[in-house]
């Protein structure tokens, strides 16, 4: 079925939007508040692009990464991530991997390894290898073992990148889940999450 | 924003601050870079938002900075290493590259915190509608603006209400896990709900129209406005000259 | 000429096996009031919608049958024209600001922005709303800000800047203290003065008896009662269908049913004065 990428901004899809980056905020704030090692600022992006599809899900990435860039520029130099975040959890939810377990391991991985070459590039090009949170010391280890700085990069983001989007995908996933099917029905892709059967 | 900076016209802004960031691209070395960062602050200072700016320049890009300095100079293992001590070595190479990447990142980055502390978004969404950006566009930010405080207010409610009812902020790290889902929970199925009804309340007033979309909201282009535009496209057109003669 | 016309309609939700309407045809005059009834989940909301259209373009499902708005078929309306026509309020005053504006002065513009309203029309229009709708020590606030009254007055004020011919109130009121109710009936009266044509749904049975001219009430998904306020709010029947009867009404059924009295019923406290005191003359 081809419907263009307009189609997937309705107005709905478009109030999901502020939502998603406003909860990928707050995630980000109760992460700091429940003093955990990960943060869990992707649930926006990643519930958005569940169920509105790839093109809003890239939307959110970048836009929240924009409202933090206000703040930290360096968010700016990320949104790429983000927005490869969305973009195939989008897509892989459109193609209904997430209903079944092998697709959501599957897909969490190609997932976290897209996203850990995605900010691999912006950290190595944009910022020396760099990222500014505590996993830069992980880096700093892998190099002092006298990996060169692309690879050193690339594994610390394999490794806290694998927390990141398990924890990250399961709060989404969970929210997904109990989310009325009324109101998933009225998105062009909520079908794949509604509970009730006998539906086309 | 009551500066006379801050009621220029976003796009004279941006104009100035595009201009800049080509020049600090585009320029090699680092003295000129570095340098945009007291003009940044000279410039916030008669904005008067001398203080936002440091503020939150330290707490973000600084750091950022000093772990590329020590990661590139003392740890990466470049071909001119220097021994200092266990992994740890001097590296010209890693300094070079530190100075060069950092000049560039403080200049953009400030110019950019400039720009978001002296321009307005209502400021900037109204001059983005004027130039024919879809009105979906512009709704978009708008709206994730006004939303996050709001969101972020309801997220600390929610916290107060679920600690008030004992479920555990502290302890150690799994139970302080588990307490994210049900803090979390009520606020994105609140807010989805709410959604739904918003997308009436919004189609109310005629949000799909294809009218062309007026304005209450009033900016005008004032003479600076128009100097800064001319100045910024000459210094454009000098800056070409210069590096291709 | 009918302002809406609903014929043969019907109306399944996604998902749902059962019609939440069903065959329902009726119509409704310029100018008129009406007071939709009926109990809980008896399909009031879902018939407002219809007329909105909102039934079926974002609520999806099947509808069948047909619906004209002043004369036109709903579905040759196009985006966003019908806001300009029919005016909706809805029930939850927290859902029902725009979210995109700092300020209730550019809350109340937005729906004519939107309508593309040249804005010196935009600005005397705004200071006339402000004006009637005692909006004056909330103009400069956010509207996020504001509370559950303050808010549906706004969104009402809003809704009116469009200036529609139909206006539909869908429990304006079931939110908000006395004191706003009060408020907002001010405005239904006033709206009524200026011609417009109404439908309220309202639980508030004895302001129903007192605002509107004629009454539908919904059973099941179909018409139960049709008719002149006074005719079928005085007809005990509308219990048997699920709604309700003003006190007056029945303290008069009561009475009448004992004294074997004949005659008109009064609706209102007003109308049951003037009777009793009639009656105690004679």
């Amino acid at each position: 079925m081809k419907r263009g990428i307009k189609y997937d901004f309705s107005l709905l899809a478009l109030l999901l939007i502020p939502v998603g980056v406003s909860l990928s905020v707050v995630g980000y704030q109760l992460s700091t508040i429940l003093k955990l090692p990960i943060f869990v600022d992707q649930i926006g992006t990643m519930l958005v692009s569940m169920i509105a599809g790839p093109w809003v899900g890239l939307v959110t990435g970048l836009l929240g990464n924009v409202v933090n860039g206000m703040l930290n520029p360096v968010s700016f130099g990320f949104a790429f991530v983000s927005m490869v975040l969305g973009l195939f959890c989008g897509f892989m939810s459109k193609w209904k991997w997430f209903t079944n377990i092998i697709g959501i391991v599957v897909g969490c991985a190609i997932i976290n390894v897209a996203t850990a070459m995605a900010s691999g590039v912006v950290s190595t090009f944009l910022f020396g290898g760099v990222t500014g949170a505590g996993t830069d010391l992980v880096t700093a280890a892998f190099l002092a073992t006298g990996q060169a700085l692309w690879t050193a990069v690339i594994s610390t983001n394999l490794i806290s990148g694998t927390f990141n989007t398990i924890i990250n995908f399961a709060v989404s996933y969970i929210i997904v889940r109990r989310i009325p099917d009324r109101f998933l029905v009225k998105l062009n892709y909520g079908m794949p999450y509604i509970k009730k059967k006998g539906v086309k | 924003m009551n500066s006379s900076i801050g009621k220029l016209y976003p796009s004279t802004k941006f104009a100035v601050m595009l201009l800049l960031v080509i020049f600090s691209i585009f320029t090699p070395g680092y003295v000129m870079q570095y340098l945009m960062f007291p003009l940044v602050v000279l410039i916030s200072l008669c904005a008067g938002t001398g203080k936002q700016f440091l503020g939150t320049f330290f707490k973000s890009i600084f750091i950022i900075i000093l772990f590329i300095f020590a990661i590139q100079v003392f740890i990466i293992s470049n071909e001119d290493a220097q021994p200092i001590w266990g992994f740890l070595h001097f590296s010209q190479t890693g300094l070079n590259d530190s100075l060069s990447m950092t000049s560039k990142i403080v200049a953009i980055s400030s110019l950019v915190i400039c720009f978001f502390q002296v321009t307005n978004i209502k400021d900037i969404t109204y001059a983005l509608e004027r130039s024919g950006v879809p009105k979906k566009v512009t709704f978009l930010i708008s709206s994730t603006i006004q939303l996050i405080p709001q969101m972020s207010a309801l997220s600390k409610t929610i916290t107060d209400a679920q600690k008030s009812r004992g479920i555990e902020t502290e302890g150690n790290m799994l139970i302080r896990a588990k307490a994210f889902v049900p803090m979390l929970g009520p606020l994105v199925l609140s807010s989805i709900q709410q959604t739904e009804e918003r997308v009436l309340a919004l189609e109310s007033r005629a949000f799909s129209s294809r009218t062309k979309k007026t304005s209450i909201y009033e900016m005008k282009k004032k003479t600076a406005d128009y100097i800064l535009d001319i100045l910024c496209i000459a210094g454009f057109i000098a800056y070409i000259l210069w590096r291709v003669m | 000429m009918a302002v809406i016309s609903l014929k043969n309609v019907s109306y399944r939700y996604p998902l749902e096996e059962n019609q939440v309407i069903k065959n329902v045809s009726f119509e409704i005059e310029k100018g008129q009031v009406w007071g939709l009834i009926g109990a809980n989940e008896s399909g009031k909301t879902s018939i407002c919608n219809i007329i909105r259209g909102f039934i079926p373009e974002i609520y999806r499902g099947e509808l069948e049958g047909e619906v004209e708005i002043k004369g036109k078929k709903i579905e040759s309306y196009g985006d966003g024209e019908l806001a300009s026509v029919v005016g909706y309020s809805f029930q939850n005053p927290f859902t029902q600001i725009s979210g995109v504006k700092e300020t209730v002065y550019e809350e109340l513009a937005y729906g004519m922005e939107n309508i593309g309203v040249p804005r010196d029309e935009m600005i005397d229009r705004v200071e006339k709303l402000i004006q009637i709708f005692h909006l004056e020590k909330l103009k400069d606030k956010n509207p996020f800000q504001l509370s559950g009254g303050q808010k549906q007055r706004v969104a009402l004020a809003s809704m009116i800047a469009l200036d529609p011919e139909i206006v539909i109130l869908d429990e304006p009121t079931s939110q908000l203290d006395p004191q706003s109710t009060e408020e907002i009936f001010e405005i239904i009266q006033l709206l009524k003065e200026q011609g417009k044509t109404i439908i309220l749904v309202e639980h508030k049975i004895d302001l129903i008896a007192e605002y509107c001219d004629h009454i539908l009430l919904i059973s099941g998904g179909e018409i139960g009662m049709i008719g002149e306020t006074e005719e079928v709010l005085t007809d005990p029947k509308v219990l048997t269908y699920g709604g309700q009867l003003p006190q007056v009404v029945l303290y008069f059924l009561e009475r009448r049913k004992k004294t074997g009295e004949k005659g008109k019923i009064p609706l209102t406290v007003e109308q049951a004065y003037k009777i009793l005191k009639k009656g105690g003359r004679n």
